[in-house]
């Protein structure tokens, strides 16, 4: 065969259509979250917090209960990328499904779960590279930068969400683009709701003390040069359906409850009663009464045992009007720096008091219960199984329940929205 | 601590011998026409690599010598958070040296040095998540070929030469803890909750070998302007002998109070582990020994020439990659589990398309284009090698400087296809790899 002039340049043209036709095909980038952020400044958005922030309901976090928190509901509108340290059903511990029984959840095949069940992290098949929501149940301002102080809350959570760093310190990981805060209400809480004495206030973190933590834990994001965040005061706690006002017990052994009644065996003393009915020593409605105390003398005088509720001083387990308002002063002096630390004069970031919502939610008795729903006996009633303290709280009286935490998340979207002229969709 | 041995070999052997990174460009001349070379090599020498029948004929004696100069930018992007980490990579030269004698006007003798696999890939060990698979790999191989070529007749050429080669290999890598197995438990640290990224030791595998290989060649002057060619690089094995060193990192962690490991509040992590680094600990020093089988590869072409000053050329490109899908790693220590890994690569297919114009008596000038498939297959794109089909350009220019001594330039660009790849070897690709490279080579011919 003679190879001809016009074969050779037909053969190479052949060579260069066959090189061409795989020549450029680009991969390309796959993000997870399949769309952007609805704005640069939520490129990297890490939340630092609480039991609250960490999505803790009924007494007890798992999975389900985590991506329920605001922060992971916000983080999904801004369509940011938001890794959470999610925990194993059924959890570290199993939140309560049924607080009268202390029954805990507890799927099939599984041992009876107790407060002390703790399963494992969730490893995920692609490990992402850092946690988004920083956020430990039982942390107090303190342990956001520093969980090795004696004063520490750090518990086992803390390592399991962080492994070794402080909130601070995972953020930082992050380079977030946005930060959100919301810590200090362990400062007063475990105060208030002390077991041994409700109202505790040597258990409260001094205000100085508060201010120079807050700061101290302010600098240290300040170091991440995050663009812009939203700082979230701390709330009342004596707001919350843990605690009953006195002046309701009374109210309700009294008979001005309507459909309310307690055993016969039950007492309330006057001192409980409602200051505005003149009783000498009357001090109800300043009067908190926890949950767990309360209960117990219901459960105490349902098996016939006399028992007598009293507001006096001198009941270590109720929280007394002194106690209240030293209560109610901190919160008013930590809201304080938090306000400052947000303000335009320092940082011009946006700032939510969480206690206009709170309170709005507690005028609303179908939201937040005065009195818990106690079990009733009859059948079919699930109200104290689902909803004892009402449609705002959890199985615990005191973590929000989902509702809630869409509530926040929603008023959050509106305050960042209006402060930094952004455009974070409504929550679903 | 097995994963962590997977590790610190997995994709090495990709890496040595890829087509990707692998070094086509052994000669300033061809590099400039795409490196095709099989029909017509360039008269200096460099027929020895590209096709050894090239040298059938050559007269006279031949020295030539040159470098390239590989500047790679590279990049990984996580599917994550969209952010980059850029190569790290020095400029890299490879150089090339040939001599040639003509024992008779139809045969002529030769011996070339050059550095087929000479490629780094460095990445940074700060926040680069590929950095456990492996952030610098260091392939260094060198080929001494004797060869000879004989004109059998004004028509045919043969050539074969042996070349002796000898590798040196480097891989460092870090180790994640909280990939690690908690001791007597069936989970990792990452159950724990210690971070995903937690660097606690740094390994460092030192290793040369060496092998040989055989590289014939023919080319057919079908007519005054049109010549065909081929030639064939055989399968070759190179046994690496080494050590691989391991060094505790400070993971910077301290246990807080009631942590689930029960340890006391203020327990640095690095405790937990330190053991596997003293002896007998799956993370003792020790040696290694790994055989790497390369694959055979040739090209087939032609070249045409369509006036005297004018002419194109072609060659295709073949490269059995299938044939290496298995690769065993034996550690001397028997703490550290032994390791088979299967990069299951590919056969490539390039297509090279060259031309040279003869602007003066002087002056050549040269252009080509290539492509050229990947090797690693999707499920295999690694930090160590990310791999991936190529589109490459070229240009150069010889000149003659006097009658004894030629000098040439060459410039390429290579632009790789982007590439989604892995850092994590348990977790599939989570992000893109993308790669593109300058190279310039100069030369000098001298004819005594």
């Amino acid at each position: 065969m003679i190879w001809t002039t016009t074969r050779f340049p037909a053969a190479a043209l052949g060579l260069l259509l066959a090189a061409l036709g795989g020549a450029c095909e680009n991969d390309t980038v796959n993000r997870p979250f399949s769309n952007i952020p609805v704005d640069p400044l939520f490129e990297r958005y890490v939340s630092i917090g609480n039991s609250i922030t960490a999505g803790f309901q009924s007494d007890g976090i798992l999975d389900s209960t985590q991506l329920q928190s605001y922060t992971v509901l916000l983080a999904r509108a801004m369509h940011s990328p938001f890794f959470v340290p999610l925990m194993k059903r059924p959890g570290c511990r199993p939140p309560f499904t049924n607080v009268f029984t202390q029954t805990r959840l507890t799927p099939p095949g599984f041992p009876p779960s107790t407060a002390t069940s703790c399963y494992l992290r969730v490893v995920p098949p692609i490990p992402p590279p850092f946690v988004s929501n920083t956020a430990v149940p039982g942390a107090e301002v303190l342990d956001i930068y520093n969980n090795l102080d004696p004063a520490s809350n750090a518990n086992t959570l803390t390592t399991f969400f962080l492994g070794g760093l402080t909130q601070v310190q995972m953020a930082e990981r992050a380079e977030p683009t946005f930060v959100s805060v919301w810590i200090g209400n362990n400062d007063v809480l475990g105060a208030a709701t002390s077991s041994t004495n409700g109202g505790d206030t040597t258990l409260i973190t001094p205000a100085a003390t508060f201010t120079l933590r807050y700061t101290a834990m302010m600098d240290s994001i300040d170091q991440m040069a995050p663009q812009g965040g939203v700082l979230i005061g701390v709330a009342n706690v004596t707001l919350i359906p843990f605690f009953s006002r006195g002046s309701t017990y009374w109210a309700i052994k009294n008979g001005l409850v309507p459909g309310a009644a307690f055993p016969a065996t039950m007492a309330v003393d006057n001192n409980c009663a409602p200051a505005a009915v003149m009783i000498p020593g009357s001090r109800g409605d300043s009067t908190l009464v926890p949950f767990p105390y309360g209960a117990a003398l219901l459960t105490a005088a349902s098996g016939g045992t006399p028992v007598v509720l009293s507001c006096s001083d001198t009941v270590p387990r109720v929280v007394v009007p002194a106690e209240l308002r030293a209560l109610v002063a901190a919160v008013t002096a930590y809201n304080a720096t938090i306000s400052a630390a947000a303000a335009v004069t320092a940082r011009g970031w946006a700032y939510l008091d969480p206690n206009v919502k709170l309170a709005t939610l507690a005028a609303d008795t179908a939201q937040v219960r005065p009195f818990p729903y106690f079990p009733q006996g009859n059948a079919g009633d699930t109200v104290a199984v689902r909803r004892p303290f009402g449609r705002a709280f959890s199985l615990d009286a005191v973590h929000p329940s989902a509702a809630t935490h869409r509530l926040l998340a929603d008023t959050l979207r509106q305050l960042i929205n209006a402060t930094y002229t952004t455009a974070i969709p409504p929550i679903p | 601590m097995r994963r962590f041995a997977v590790l610190l070999l997995a994709g090495a052997p990709s890496l040595v011998a890829a087509q990707g990174f692998g070094v086509y460009e052994q000669n300033t001349c061809a590099m400039g026409r795409a490196g095709v070379a099989a029909a017509s090599p360039c008269a200096d020498g460099s027929a020895i690599f590209f096709n050894p029948a090239g040298l059938g004929g050559l007269g006279g004696n031949r020295f030539t010598a040159g470098v390239t100069l590989i500047g790679a930018q590279g990049s990984f992007t996580d599917d994550f958070l969209g952010r980059r980490t850029d190569l790290e990579n020095p400029l890299i030269p490879v150089p090339a040296a040939y001599f040639t004698h003509a024992l008779t006007p139809a045969l002529t003798a030769g011996i070339g040095v050059y550095a087929p696999y000479g490629l780094e890939t460095k990445w940074p060990t700060e926040d680069f998540e590929g950095r456990f698979v492996g952030y610098n790999t260091d392939v260094r191989s060198i080929y001494i070929q004797p060869t000879v070529g004989y004109q059998v007749s004004p028509k045919l050429k043969l050539g074969v030469g042996v070349a002796y080669i000898t590798s040196r290999l480097a891989l460092h890598q870090r180790a994640d803890f909280s990939t690690q197995l908690v001791p007597g438990q069936t989970f990792t640290f990452a159950a724990l909750g210690i971070p995903t990224g937690t660097d606690f030791a740094d390994a460092s595998l030192h290793a040369t070998g060496s092998g040989f290989a055989v590289n014939f060649g023919g080319m057919v002057q079908l007519s005054d302007r049109v010549s065909i060619g081929g030639h064939w690089l055989t399968r070759k094995q190179i046994d690496y002998d080494g050590t691989v060193d391991f060094t505790q990192i400070s993971t910077g962690l301290t246990l807080p109070a009631d942590n689930p490991l029960g340890l006391p509040a203020g327990t640095l992590v690095d405790a937990l582990v330190a053991a596997n680094f003293g002896p007998g600990g799956s993370l003792a020093d020790g040696g290694v020994k790994t055989s790497l089988i390369m694959p055979p590869q040739g090209t087939l072409g032609f070249a045409y020439r369509a006036t005297d000053a004018w002419t194109v050329m072609a060659d295709y490109h073949y490269v059995v990659w299938g044939w290496f899908s298995e690769v065993q790693i034996d550690f001397a220590n028997p703490a550290t589990p032994d390791l088979t890994l299967h990069p299951n690569n590919s056969d490539t297919h390039g297509f090279r398309f060259g031309t040279e114009y003869r602007y003066s008596p002087k002056i050549q000038l040269r252009g080509g284009y290539l492509y050229h498939s990947a090797a690693s297959p999707a499920e295999f794109v690694t930090p160590l090698l990310p791999e991936g089909a190529r589109n490459e350009f070229t240009i150069g220019a010889g000149i003659e400087l006097t009658p004894q001594l030629h000098a040439d330039l060459g410039y390429q660009y290579i632009r790789q296809n982007d590439r989604r790849g892995l850092v994590n070897t348990s977790g599939g690709n989570t992000g893109l790899y993308q790669f593109s490279a300058h190279l310039f080579g100069i030369g000098a011919a001298y004819t005594f």
